[in-house]
């Protein structure tokens, strides 16, 4: 059952391709990292490798029908799920659209910044702990406003299927600003049980974010507040980039969640934009506080886009 | 399937080194919230359509003879929208459009007429020192110009403006994309 939903999205993207020549587009990414622990322990391996199919269907009046399926392994292949596999009915201009399978839960920063190819952490794990999850989403765009509101599992990797009626409900919207759209700001909420990790969690929480380009620099803010069963629980991210010089990115970012005991990080990296496609190597180090752990990490990452 | 799996991400990541060979900085492009521009250049559209179109070795020299060398990740494909109105009809399209700047990536929006002619540029994102590329008065100056002006734009007739990265970075990419639009229209 697992492999069953990717395996039959692929199958039917295969055969679609066979009608529809132009608009069946295919994604891989590589992520290979060398990690240093207190200076001493060390390990390298292929952290991340996935694979995105993506093809659209259109009417006579526009794009339709998106079906896709992305999927992902960890850790030298040793872990390999579908993270995403789903279709997309598009309503006029994207002022509706709506979403079934499994997709990303629209809940906060992660929306708008994608953490997973970087070396930057953000507080979804600690706060929601899943990021992908099954179940019907409605989103759109209506002039300066995004919406998205979802229902869903709420179940980690480990499950395809939930075992009880406790769903978990998240709704994100958001306002883009005119200055070259290098504004937005977002308002999101989640209500609902979370499996994850062989643990059950009731969530309540609201979450503002925040991204802004000045000049050379990018900001982005998070703040998390709400319950996590009967626990209080608060988060911030902050994080910078800024080009030091052509094709390199000063990376920065301090992370803090307090769920039973509080815990802090910060990030300081340097990213380099490689003269070829889609490359990019990375170097950073990360302190988390509390742990007093030092690690160092060094990335090469490659993503490739083809069409068929 | 794991075994497919890593058969087929090694053979892609194979692929993509073999096909770089190109030494030349890529910024393939990712146009964040498409709906948004496109109602703002086309108020009255109703909906849009993606078209995909690959690029072969043929149309390729004809393109990068005409308007420059393309960059390496924008070579195998165009990709353009054609905008229709609530009946149906082609009203124009809508192209986006990713150029080197002197830091990073400088990411526009073109909007076109359905005879190809701009109707209006938006700078989707770019992270630069130089605002001069970003000014409405040097972005409208291209208004009215289509795929019969490509040899115009190309040596600066008819724009009145400062040369700088950031302003040649978008009038190169304008070259470009009218030119793929106009080759590649044609012989699709």
């Amino acid at each position: 059952m697992g492999k069953l939903i990717p395996v039959s999205i692929i199958a039917l993207l295969l055969v679609l391709h066979a009608e529809s020549a132009y608009s069946f587009q295919i994604d891989a990414e590589a992520d290979a990292r060398h990690k240093t622990e207190e200076f001493r322990d060390h390990d390298t391996e292929l952290y991340r490798a996935s694979l995105g199919l993506r093809h659209v269907f259109s009417d006579v009046k526009g794009d339709r029908l998106l079906l896709l399926c992305w999927l992902e392994s960890r850790h030298n292949f040793k872990e390999t799920s579908a993270e995403q596999a789903y279709a997309q009915y598009k309503g006029p201009m994207g002022r509706w659209n709506i979403t079934a399978g499994k997709f990303l839960i629209p809940f906060g920063l992660a929306v708008n910044y994608d953490t997973e190819p970087l070396l930057v952490d953000n507080n979804t794990e600690e706060s929601l702990e899943i990021k992908y999850d099954s179940g019907i989403k409605v989103s759109g765009q209506l002039g300066n406003f995004d919406y998205a509101a979802s229902v869903t599992q709420g179940i980690d990797e480990s499950r395809i299927l939930d075992n009880d009626r406790d769903k978990l409900a998240a709704f994100r919207t958001g306002i883009i600003g005119d200055d070259f759209e290098d504004f937005n700001l977002g308002l999101s909420g989640t209500i609902g049980s979370v499996f994850s990790d062989d643990n059950k969690s009731y969530k309540k929480l609201i979450a503002l974010d925040s991204i802004k380009y000045y000049d050379l620099f990018v900001f982005r803010a998070e703040t998390i507040a709400g319950k996590i069963d009967k626990s209080n629980v608060y988060g911030v991210f902050f994080g910078t980039d800024y080009m030091l010089f052509p094709s390199f990115d000063l990376n920065i970012s301090f992370n803090a969640f307090k769920h039973e005991i509080l815990n802090k990080s910060a990030l300081f990296g340097i990213t380099y934009n490689t003269p070829f496609y889609g490359f990019v190597i990375r170097a950073a180090h990360k302190v988390t506080f509390e742990e007093k752990n030092n690690e160092s990490f060094i990335q090469v990452y490659n993503k490739h886009t083809i069409y068929f | 399937m794991n075994l497919l799996f890593k058969f087929t991400i090694s053979i892609l990541f194979i692929f993509s080194f073999i096909s770089s060979n190109a030494s030349e900085e890529v910024y393939p492009c990712i146009w964040r919230n498409p709906e948004r521009t496109m109602t703002r250049l086309f108020p009255k559209a109703n909906d849009y359509k993606t078209i995909t179109v690959k690029i072969s070795e043929e149309q390729l020299k004809a393109i990068e003879q005409k308007a420059g060398k393309l960059l390496a990740g924008q070579k195998r494909a165009f990709q353009y929208f054609e905008m229709y109105n609530s009946d149906a009809k082609l009203i124009g399209y809508t192209i986006a459009s990713t150029q080197k700047g002197e830091y990073g990536a400088i990411e526009f929006v073109v909007g076109l007429t359905i005879d190809k002619k701009i109707i209006g540029i938006y700078i989707q994102r770019a992270r630069e020192r130089d605002k001069e590329f970003k000014k409405n008065a040097f972005l409208n100056q291209f208004k009215g110009k289509g795929t019969q002006e490509i040899d115009n734009l190309k040596i600066w007739k008819g724009i009145n403006w400062k040369k700088t990265v950031g302003t040649s970075a978008v009038v190169s990419g304008i070259v470009k994309e009218l030119t793929a639009l106009d080759i590649l229209g044609k012989d699709n």
